[in-house]
């Protein structure tokens, strides 16, 4: 027997809903103007890595996590 | 933190003073961001950033304001009573039918191709049901289905949403829409 149809589902921006909750963290971490700055990962005072802005926002969590994160501009990074 | 507002060039940038947060920290860092961002959102448009976006200083941030207000103008301009929708349509069934136990790379890739199509179909009905209320429309395939946006006016988001949640779709697929957001997927001109 063939299955009936459903219709759209209609979620909105209230963190209180878990799905819309995804939602939420997906367009704020994925969303937007990403400007074109660079990140200074710095481990124990010292310098590891310069990456761009953008690449470092799906890492974020993690490198927040673990290494002390020193925001630059480009200009004053020579 | 306090959110401070940032003048310049005609333009309004809402910021606040940034440390390294901790792993909880940060999400809830994410969502005071968002409701930020929707209390501003209901009463104007905006050009979100996306979080976190860390500039140096103050000075940085008007430094940015002035090499861009021309832009940023013109968009907040073109976008000033429009929202985004997002529509997103999957398969109920993550794989989808195989055509055999060990498909070829052939016939795995012509059961992607035809998967796209029908989500493309879908989608297109919905559009086609959408309009006129959508003034623009974009889409693209993600890893479990397609995202597609509307681009709608701001004081019709209510019979949008009473209109496509009335709209049946076939029981292999499930179909979701969120919003209103800031339009995004609209920052640019295509």
């Amino acid at each position: 027997m063939p299955e009936t149809p459903n219709n759209v589902l209609i979620t909105g921006t209230d963190p209180a809903d878990e799905t819309s909750l995804l939602d939420i963290l997906d367009h704020v971490l994925n969303a937007g103007v990403i400007i074109r700055g660079n990140l200074v990962i710095s481990l124990a005072g010292v310098d590891l890595v310069y990456v761009g802005l953008d690449v470092i926002l799906t890492s974020v969590e993690t490198a927040f996590k673990h290494m002390k994160v020193e925001a630059r501009t480009p200009e004053r990074i020579k | 933190m306090a959110v401070e507002s940032v003048e310049h060039s005609g333009l309004r940038c809402f910021v606040s003073e940034s440390k390294s947060p901790t792993s909880k920290e940060i999400q809830d860092d994410a969502l005071t961001f968002h409701r930020v961002l929707k209390d501003i959102f209901q009463q104007a448009a905006i050009i979100p950033f996306r979080f976190p976006t860390t500039l140096a200083d103050r000075s940085d941030v008007i430094a940015h304001l002035r090499e861009h207000s021309e832009e940023y103008a013109s968009t907040l301009g073109r976008l000033r009573d429009l929202v985004q929708m997002e529509l997103r349509i999957q398969f109920k069934e993550i794989s989808g039918p195989q055509t055999s136990a060990n498909p070829s790379g052939t016939e795995y890739l012509r059961n992607i191709q035809a998967r796209r199509e029908k989500l493309e179909m879908v989608a297109q009905e919905l559009r086609q049901l959408g309009e006129p209320a959508i003034k623009d429309w974009r889409q693209r395939h993600s890893n479990d289905g397609i995202r597609c946006f509307a681009l709608i006016d701001r004081t019709t988001v209510i019979d949008f949403q009473r209109k496509i949640g009335n709209i049946p779709v076939q029981s292999e697929f499930t179909a979701r829409l969120s919003g209103p957001w800031p339009a995004t997927q609209f920052l640019s001109e295509e």
